[in-house]
């Protein structure tokens, strides 16, 4: 469905604040990097209990700025609804998994996540300014990091 | 590492006003992912601790899903700030069962005995819980309508009747009510019941002292007159009924 339609139907319910139900972004957790060209695949490996896996890029060089902020999609939300909206972004906790484990010489961990952080506040504080009712931040590896031995296991058993 | 990571989502958040901050949430769920999560096995209750030391003012919490409910919402009521809001997801999203109105209703008293949610009487807890991101995420917009739908439906019923309740004897309309009441003001009261005990602790003392010194006065000699102030009040029908022109100086 397209989102025009998913916030038809979610006006429809009579909720007072709706959402696009992130369906502009190639992906809740990676959109602000899509495009980005110094990004290498295999990244961390995220398992699931059926088995099946997500894996992420990882970044190749610095400095790093988001391609896309989450205020892009909702001035494409706002103007198909006079609702209010809810913006969704990606917790920069996620978008630090992207730092490989092996570093990347001339840009430091500790220079990649000040960029991080900058960012991240400008991810959330640009969606404040377009008019957002208010800004979820997606922190859903906060329950897997509780047992990330399961993750680095994983990707251990990836690259033998 | 969960640590590192509410470190460094902090850091970000610290960034913000207090004012900012009302408007800004997080959500947490077990990663939905082609009908599957990458850590709902992992218990909730370790999390939460941590997950509400983000200075957040809003958290969307997976909450339809789990298992150990009681756990989680006893886990939820003691770590929770404040300031903080908790917006419970009320439909299990990684679940093709669509829920009827009745289960969204249990979930939520369900979750009202742990977390006093005064607003639940007004109904307005209802549009709150079903913001949770999670209803919108990964399953169909046509089952999430119909859940939508059904709980619109049952929004009215806590407080109102439905219209078969109009043919059913006047006997058991009553015995409804009463048990609404009942069922309301156990709700209203989940939590406060040390009070409530303790007013009616005081209630009876304060009655057995009065009835104490009431029983002592009558023994006295001149209790007609000691009594007069408190007897008078009974009388006062009879002066307004029976004898409307009697002036009161002259009754005994």
């Amino acid at each position: 469905m397209k989102t025009s339609g998913t916030i038809k139907r979610f006006e429809a319910t009579g909720s007072p604040v709706i959402t696009d139900g992130e369906q502009t972004k190639p992906s809740f957790a990676t959109y602000p990097v899509a495009g980005l060209t110094t990004l290498d695949p295999n990244g961390v490996v995220i398992p699931f209990a059926d088995g099946h896996t997500r894996q992420l890029p990882k970044l190749s060089g610095g400095p790093f700025h988001y391609q896309t902020y989450a205020s892009s999609y909702l001035e494409k939300a706002k103007q198909l609804t006079s609702f209010p909206v809810k913006q969704a972004v990606i917790a920069a906790s996620a978008i630090s998994l992207l730092y490989p484990q092996e570093g990347i010489s001339g840009y430091s961990h500790e220079q990649f996540l000040n960029d991080l952080l900058n960012e991240a506040e400008r991810d959330i504080r640009q969606s404040l300014n377009s008019g957002a009712y208010c800004v979820q931040i997606d922190f859903t590896e906060a329950r897997l990091s509780l047992n990330w031995i399961r993750v680095a296991d994983c990707s251990t058993h990836l690259l033998i | 590492m969960l640590h590192s990571f509410i470190d460094l989502n902090n850091k970000v958040l610290n960034r913000f006003t207090d004012e900012e901050r009302k408007k800004i949430g997080v959500h947490s769920c077990p990663g939905g992912d082609h009908d599957s999560t990458h850590s709902a096995d992992i218990a909730y209750v370790d999390l939460l601790p941590l997950l509400f030391q983000l200075n957040a003012g809003n958290f969307y919490l997976e909450f339809a899903g789990e298992k150990d409910k009681n756990a989680v919402l006893a886990a939820i009521r003691e770590n929770l700030r404040p300031s903080q809001t908790i917006f419970l997801g009320v439909t299990d999203v990684l679940n093709p069962k669509i829920e009827t109105s009745e289960d969204i209703r249990d979930t939520i008293l369900h979750a009202a005995e742990f977390i006093p949610v005064v607003n639940l009487l007004l109904n307005h807890v209802s549009i709150d819980l079903l913001q949770a991101k999670d209803i919108i995420s990964d399953m169909g917009y046509l089952s999430i309508e119909k859940k939508l739908a059904m709980w619109g439906q049952e929004e009215p019923s806590l407080l109102a009747t439905n219209s078969q309740e109009y043919s059913q004897p006047l006997a058991n309309f009553f015995a409804t009510s009463v048990q609404r009441s009942c069922e309301i003001i156990a709700m209203y009261l989940s939590g406060k019941w040390k009070i409530f005990l303790f007013s009616a602790l005081l209630f009876m003392f304060l009655f057995i002292l009065t009835a104490s010194a009431y029983a002592r006065i009558l023994k006295s000699i001149d209790s007609d007159a000691a009594l007069f102030p408190v007897q008078f009040p009974r009388l006062v029908p009879l002066i307004s009924i029976g004898f409307p022109s009697l002036p009161m100086i002259s009754f005994p």
